[in-house]
């Protein structure tokens, strides 16, 4: 219809003034993207394509020490293994408390549900930085939690929070439970909660008529929630480095190290590669499962 | 009235604690910003602005501010240019590769940050770059533009395009169309596309610890140096001041937009 309709407008329009607009015909490359397109391949692309470049170079020429010295030492493949857990531990926290509030706020009066919102929204438009700082305040050894817990008499001595998994998992489940609860409001915001009272009518139980219904109607939510918080959550630097220890060691974080510290940008290019290899394997089971389109705001 | 079920009570229970949670850290933050003691401590026992003074007395902090506000702007001003550019492709074209134009604008939202940092680590140090504000404004665009692309694809697909050949049948060129009647009625979409840029730099420390020279860093990188040596509460009080900015920035992008949509 649309297009129909362009096509109309094109001929009228042409013949009322020239030049002809042919560029509103479809089919053509717009040559105005062509300095936009240079400078994604410079910038962009060309980044990338050095990583991959540098993971197999070294001083001397091709090689492949980087892989081997990852391969090699299972102390790096637990590193590989402690992102991954991290991501999921996170994942499965945020998707079962992002769905209690997404499910509280989209079912309640809707003037509520926008005045709360903003508990959701502040944090999601705050700075990673400042959230993450703002647990280490909450978790610090001379911190607060220590210290309401001091004057509680529940410990004696105050406890390292800072370095524990506890503490690594809480900012991460923290930093990204927004982005779950908006992934999931919005989608369940505009189920027809008609469906609902349609399946009670019938004869089944709240629980049932929520679990038949409602749930499976909230896939698209769930998994786009899913997919951003594993994605996110595997690739976060800030918290991890400011919340956990040795032992939390995770790789972006063994990346950071390689360039700043060991200097070895063949090992780094090489960690690099391989977390580009998890982003893009979950990146191909995500386009099975989910609508970029609709994801990214494209299509109506 | 309603009767409310006990089931119903423990969802609103579980929830409230959990949006109390996600609160919770912001304001403390803000409180124990204006402490007047050495220490962090919450509640705070006093009321002062010392710690705001400390911030905003201080030239090495007052620096960082300034460039993380230059390099905000700058990246607002690119991004826009560069998402309008390709949100007029992807709306109003059709090409082969626009799929995998899409994908690849829209990457850097997912793609793991430090790839990005590293991956333009290594070509600003063989161009001699590194550390420059341009390199950084450059990195920022980047990742600021898929947000760009986000808000102003919404906005143009909303657009009546009858306006726009009302304009060219009246002998307007297409360059002008868009600049006299196109850019104006995207007006909210533009300013919220570019707040967001702008608080997708002014917030950015990944890029900006690979990116920046350490004794030119931006607001979060000298932050991030700062929460490694004290506990100093100046801290809070600058964390207090970004979240100001970043909270302000976006909720006027959240306006902007609801005001399209209502107008549209």
């Amino acid at each position: 219809m649309a297009e129909t309709m362009a096509h109309a407008n094109d001929a009228a329009a042409s013949a009322a003034a020239s030049p002809a607009p042919r560029r509103l015909s479809a089919g053509r490359f717009p040559a105005f993207l062509i300095p936009v397109l240079v400078f994604y391949a410079l910038f962009f692309g060309y980044p990338l394509a050095r990583i991959f470049w540098q993971s197999v170079h070294g001083e001397d020429g091709f090689t492949l020490v980087g892989f081997e010295m990852f391969f090699e030492e299972p102390a790096y493949w637990m590193v590989l293994a402690y992102t991954g857990a991290l991501g999921l531990v996170t994942l499965s926290i945020t998707l079962v408390c992002g769905y209690a509030v997404a499910y509280w706020l989209v079912t309640m009066n809707r003037s509520w549900a926008v005045m709360l919102m903003a508990f959701v929204l502040i944090p999601f438009w705050s700075s990673g930085l400042v959230r993450t700082y703002a647990w280490m305040v909450i978790l610090g050894r001379q911190g607060i939690l220590n210290s309401v817990l001091l004057d509680l008499g529940i410990i004696d001595t105050p406890f390292a929070f800072i370095g524990t998994n506890t503490a690594v998992v809480l900012a991460l489940a923290y930093y990204l439970m927004p982005y779950m609860i908006l992934s999931l409001y919005s989608v369940m915001n505009g189920i027809d909660r008609n469906l609902m009272l349609a399946a009670r009518s019938l004869g089944a139980s709240p629980i049932r008529a929520f679990r038949e219904v409602f749930l499976p109607l909230t896939r698209p939510g769930v998994l786009a929630g899913c997919y951003i918080v594993f994605m996110l959550g595997i690739g976060m630097y800030i918290t991890p480095a400011m919340l956990g220890g040795p032992q939390q060691t995770t790789l972006p974080l063994m990346i950071a190290i390689q360039i700043n510290e060991a200097m070895d940008w063949t090992f780094a290019a090489a960690l690099s590669v391989i977390l580009l290899m998890v982003t893009g394997g979950m990146q191909l089971m995500a386009n099975r499962f989910l609508d970029f389109e609709r994801l990214w705001g494209g299509a109506k | 009235m309603t009767r409310i079920s006990p089931g119903r009570l423990a969802l609103g229970a579980f929830s409230c604690a959990i949006l109390a949670i996600l609160i919770a850290p912001i304001l403390i933050i803000f409180l124990v910003s204006f402490t007047p003691t050495q220490m962090l401590e919450f509640p705070p026992s006093g009321f002062s602005l010392r710690w705001y003074e400390a911030y905003f007395g201080d030239a090495m902090w007052m620096a960082a501010t300034r460039l993380s506000f230059l390099v905000a702007g700058l990246t607002a001003i690119t991004s826009l240019v560069i998402g309008f550019a390709i949100s007029i492709a992807l709306v109003r074209y059709r090409f082969p590769g626009k799929t995998a134009l899409r994908m690849l604008v829209m990457s850097p939202l997912i793609l793991p940050k430090i790839i990005i940092a590293v991956g333009l680590y290594f070509l600003y140090v063989r161009l001699r770059i590194l550390g420059t504000t341009g390199a950084l404004v450059i990195a920022h665009t980047i990742i600021a533009v898929p947000y760009v692309v986000m808000i102003v694809t919404a906005s143009l697909y909303g657009f009546d395009r009858r306006l726009e050949w009302a304009a060219r049948s009246l002998g307007a060129s297409p360059l002008r169309a868009i600049w006299l009647v196109t850019l104006p009625n995207l007006r909210p979409a533009i300013l919220g596309g570019g707040l967001f840029a702008f608080v997708a730099s002014f917030d950015d420390i990944i890029l900006s610890l690979f990116l920046t020279r350490l004794t030119e860093p931006t607001l979060p990188r000298q932050i991030w140096v700062n929460v490694q040596q004290t506990i100093d509460p100046t801290i809070a009080a600058v964390s207090t001041f970004m979240t100001v900015i970043s909270v302000l920035g976006l909720w006027l992008v959240a306006l902007a937009q609801r005001r399209s949509r209502r107008s549209a």
